[in-house]
């Protein structure tokens, strides 16, 4: 037997030498809550409990390389012919660990072994369609390169070769038992089948021409759950009692296979749903127009920019319902540490912010970010200070709740950190908000992070010389289409009034230009 | 109800059918047709408010059903009354027995196909009472697919497939082997039909432990053997739920398509009874701009006064738009009403309540009437009847019949005149066929004066003393005194002539009587 690693793949997620840090913990951060990404985690692994996706959801990668390594993957996955053979896969193996547990709960020998040789025949079928996908189409990338190769030789070795031919020839041969059954009050008889045909067919045929297309379903549904009852078991025996060749040869297959799944197969399967969940997730999002990409990681010498980005967790709400989804450009010049958001109530200014702290956090997790193109700084952690609903408590407590938590972000921040603070100390006065926010930022600068602002205090749009101060408005020239712009410049300190014009376009001009011609 | 597909009465409605269904007081004319029986609403309801959706083979082939119809009203009566009895039978005896087991899916099945048969039977004599008589494609195809397909083999056949599914000596199976070896993948068998006693020769099989015998204690064992049974036959039982429910759709089908032309008998034998002349409506295609009637009547007013009503005539041919003005109460709204109804009935392949009727088949009727509770001067009134019109504007394509009923009337003359204008040229100049009832002297008679071919004006016509004759004819528009009618009104009919101002196309001769 050949083992995973000297293939050079260990892991699909990490490269070799990285791993998931030990003692990772499921408990969502505050700051993924803030992002809105424990909402798309949920939606990203609903289904997919199985693979307990979240603690690798829940650790930034530490290095380029192990997102560059991620990346690949996801890069490769992300042809449509790839990603159906790494589905297929996943639902054999899905069903094939459903058939094992069958098998742990069944009493009835020949309901034992028949779980069993099920369980194989659903193995084997991942692994041969995966086998095939591979050699149709060599997947590019390290990690998935390397493990075709593990799987191709693993495939050809006799032991897989052996259980696959067993596999189907068990198979066949009890596909191929068919017994009747009388039954009258309580007796049931069992005997060969002769080959009657199928009554039920014959009513269906004789009503085919009054058929007019959807028909209800009236089959009842019964609970295949749970091992064979006793009836169910004598009447197994009598089958087993006709049929006794075909189950001498299940009885042999369940002795000889009894475990099958290979340990490198089985964690590949897991780790590979990490990309498929999250390509999963944002199909339905790319087929409403908006785009994702790659993202180029930048060093903090080199200019940051995405374009046509926007709030992932806000567009898988929003676009179920039809509604548009804004986009905006964001670009951060080499010295600029600090991005000052402000506008009016409404303009998009906190949906903008949290925009720039998924992209780092997605990134850092060596996923594709929503946006046509981005080349960010890889985060070592991407922090947030989002003001809490206030729940029965006095403005006071609020306001050192809001420092403690300000306090425990500057501990933590490094030059490599994002920090995301919206509207930080709005649970006090202008005045007072505006010394703690002076305060704050000072703090926050000595720590070399790159910090995004959401506030209404405008005096913060020029803190320091790597300050850049972005306004966020509605556009003003056609209320019914709520588009946003961000405009890199001081702030306004004006609330817009937005002009309706024409309300109902019925003037002579708008109808010409409503009805075609 | 077409010749190539079934009538479904829960298709989406056309954009804003409900309002026009109020604008032309509609229900009214549902009422008449159904006479209580809701299919028949619905129905008519569906056909005359989509009518602008039928295409042209579609009405021709509703017309010469009609026409069998009308020759034939017994038969086709006794043939929708016996399929009506069929289903109301149905419905008493079938009580939705579908949902606990296949066994219940299966007896309620059974009886119901039982129940249908006999309905089957009835079809078939109506078939060959009929076959010669009926000249109407529908007909001729109905009789024909009844003849092919319900022939006597067919239907004993029926008759022996009922008596295997009843399974009075037992239920005979056969299965596979499914998940952990379970049975699975039932098919029920017929019983061997050439042997006597086959259950017991079964049930002595050698070798013995071949038979699974539940001990009479084991209720447990017992309820299993059923289930078993019921596994077994879940297959078959929906393969006979669906036959029946088949059946029983096209019973529905076929009270669908028929419910039409009953409506249609019931309307036809009211307005005869009231003395309103009807008669078969020639249709053109979109575009062509023909738009002419003669005796043209509401069907709604006869049925309400219940004797027929002023008729009125309009020489419509190449007209893009025809404003109606002329005093209060003239007639001028039930006139656009009857141009509106007409239209639909005609479009949904009915008669029309007029002597001739010649119009093009127009994509789409819409209508925008004034509500009568909006008409004051506040511009939330205005508001909701530009809101309206801009949903309207959503809706319209060219060739659409747009029917408006002093609309914009919520401003000021001046103001609403420039709105209509605006949106009367405009609409006109992509197509839409506008007819307007319109207070709106400025924009009348702006457009009158425009003197295009392609707009007529029509005005109430007065009789001698200045009374009401609920008739139009060609005429300028004349700046409505309001004033004068209520004079009018208030202090009888003095001789008060109208403001001169009817000058353009040799109309300015005229004056007021």
């Amino acid at each position: 037997m050949h083992s995973s690693t000297e293939y050079g793949v260990a892991s699909i997620l990490w490269p070799a030498g990285a791993e998931l840090p030990p003692g990772a913990s499921p408990q969502v951060p505050a700051s993924v809550v803030d992002l809105q990404l424990d909402a798309v985690f949920r939606a990203m692994t609903a289904g997919r409990e199985e693979y307990d996706l979240l603690p690798v959801l829940l650790a930034p990668l530490p290095s380029r390389e192990a997102v560059r390594y991620r990346l690949e993957t996801l890069q490769a996955l992300d042809h449509p012919q790839l990603r159906r053979a790494i589905e297929a896969f996943g639902q054999c193996m899905r069903t094939s660990r459903g058939s094992l547990a069958s098998a742990a709960m069944a009493r009835h020998p020949h309901e034992r072994a028949r779980h069993v040789l099920d369980a194989a025949a659903s193995y084997c079928d991942a692994v041969d369609g995966l086998v095939a996908a591979f050699a149709a189409s060599p997947p590019e990338g390290s990690g998935l390169a390397g493990f075709a190769r593990y799987l191709a030789d693993h495939a050809k070795a006799s032991p897989h070769q052996a259980l696959a031919r067993a596999t189907r020839r068990t198979t066949q041969l009890l596909a191929a038992v068919r017994y009747s059954l009388l039954i009258r009050g309580r007796d049931v008889v069992v005997a060969p089948h002769r080959g009657e045909a199928d009554f039920g067919a014959q009513i269906a045929a004789k009503f085919r021409n009054f058929h007019d297309g959807a028909a209800r379903d009236f089959r009842v549904r019964f609970a295949e759950q749970g091992p064979l009852n006793h009836v169910e078991e004598q009447i197994l025996d009598r089958v087993a009692e006709t049929y006794e060749s075909e189950f001498t040869a299940l009885r042999d297959f369940a002795t000889t296979h009894a475990s099958f799944i290979d340990p490198a197969i089985a964690r590949f399967d897991r780790e590979i749903q990490f990309f498929v969940a999250y390509l999963a997730f944002i199909d339905p999002l790319r087929g409403a127009g908006l785009p994702f990409c790659y993202p180029a990681l930048t060093s903090d010498t080199e200019e940051s920019v995405v374009r046509d980005t926007f709030d992932l967790a806000l567009a898988a709400t929003l676009v179920p319902k039809g509604t548009p989804v804004v986009r905006n450009d964001a670009e951060l010049r080499p010295a600029e540490r600090l991005v000052v958001v402000t506008g009016p109530n409404h303009g998009g200014k906190t949906t903008f912010a949290r925009c720039l702290g998924q992209l780092h956090y997605l990134a850092a997790l060596g996923l594709a970010v929503p946006g046509r193109s981005a080349r960010l700084r890889l985060a070592d952690r991407v922090l947030t200070h989002f003001s809490l609903p206030s729940e029965g408590q006095s403005a006071h407590g609020q306001l050192y709740g809001d420092l403690a938590r300000f306090r425990d972000i500057v501990s933590v921040a490094s030059e490599r950190s994002v920090v995301i603070l919206n509207e930080p100390f709005a649970s006090t006065t202008a005045a007072d908000a505006l010394y703690l926010g002076q305060r704050g930022l000072g703090m926050l600068a000595r720590t070399g992070a790159l910090v995004v602002l959401v506030t209404f205090l405008a005096e913060l749009a020029d803190f320091d010389e790597h300050t850049v101060s972005v306004v966020c408005l509605a556009a003003p020239d056609d209320p019914l289409r709520r588009t946003y712009q961000v405009q890199r410049r001081p702030p306004d300190g004006l609330a817009h009034a937005l002009a309706l014009a024409e309300k109902f376009r019925v003037t002579r001009a708008w109808i010409l230009a409503r009805v075609a011609g | 109800m077409s010749p190539d597909r079934d009538f479904s009465v829960d298709a989406a409605l056309p954009a804003h059918a409900e309002a026009v269904a109020r604008d032309l007081g509609m229900a009214m004319i549902f009422g008449a047709m159904a006479q209580d029986d809701q299919t028949i609403h619905d129905v008519v309801r569906a056909a005359l408010l989509s009518a602008a959706d039928t295409d042209a083979a579609t009405i021709r082939y509703r017309q010469e059903v009609l026409e069998d119809c009308l020759r034939h009203a017994d038969g086709v009566r006794a043939l929708y009354a016996s399929v009506v009895a069929t289903l109301d039978r149905k419905r008493t005896h079938y009580f939705s027995a579908f949902t606990r087991s296949p066994s219940s899916v299966l007896y309620g099945a059974v009886e119901l196909l039982q129940l249908l048969r006999d309905g089957l039977h009835a079809l078939r004599a109506f078939a060959d009472a009929y076959a010669g008589r009926l000249r109407a494609d529908g007909f001729r195809q109905l009789c024909a697919s009844l003849h092919a397909e319900l022939d006597d083999a067919w239907l004993s056949d029926l008759d022996r497939q009922l008596d295997v599914l009843r399974f009075r000596s037992g239920t005979l199976l056969s299965a596979g082997l499914g998940q952990g070896n379970r049975g699975g993948a039932y098919h029920v068998h017929e019983p061997p039909a050439d042997q006597r006693n086959w259950v017991q020769r079964w049930l002595d099989m050698p070798p013995p432990g071949r038979v699974v015998r539940i001990d009479p204690r084991d209720d447990a064992g017992a309820r299993i053997v059923s289930e078993l049974r019921d596994r077994g036959i879940n297959e078959a039982a929906h393969a006979a739920a669906q036959a029946a429910e088949h059946l029983a759709a096209f019973f529905e089908g076929l009270r669908t398509e028929l419910a039409f032309y009953i409506g249609c008998l019931n309307l036809h034998d009211q307005l005869r009874g009231f003395g309103a002349p009807t008669c078969r409506p020639s249709l053109r295609e979109a575009g062509s701009r023909v738009w002419n009637a003669r005796g043209l009547s509401d069907a709604t007013l006869v049925l309400q006064l219940r004797r027929a009503a002023v008729p009125n005539a309009l020489a419509g041919d190449g007209a893009d738009i025809v404003l109606i003005t002329g005093a209060n109460e003239g007639g001028k709204s039930r006139f656009l009403r009857a141009l509106g109804l007409a239209q639909l009935m005609a479009q949904s392949g009915m008669f029309v309540v007029a002597e001739s009727f010649a119009t093009e088949r127009c994509v789409r009727v819409l209508t925008h009437f004034a509500r009568e509770e909006d008409r004051s001067l506040t511009m939330g009134k205005l508001e909701e009847d530009l809101e309206r019109m801009s949903a309207i504007v959503n809706a319209v394509t060219p060739n659409t019949l747009l029917l408006l009923n002093e609309s914009f009337a919520s401003t000021n003359e001046r103001e609403g005149s420039e709105i209509a204008r605006q949106v009367v040229t405009a609409l006109a100049e992509r197509g839409v066929k506008v007819a307007f009832v319109t207070h709106l002297y400025a924009f009348a008679d702006g457009m009158y004066r425009a003197a295009s071919a392609a707009t007529r004006c029509l005005r109430a016509e007065r009789g001698a003393n200045g009374e009401r004759t609920f008739r139009f004819t060609a005429g300028a528009p004349r700046e409505t005194s309001f004033a004068a009618d209520l004079y009018h009104q208030v202090f009888g009919p003095e001789d008060v002539p109208a403001p001169p101002k009817c000058t353009a196309r040799g109309e300015s001769a005229e004056t007021a009587p």
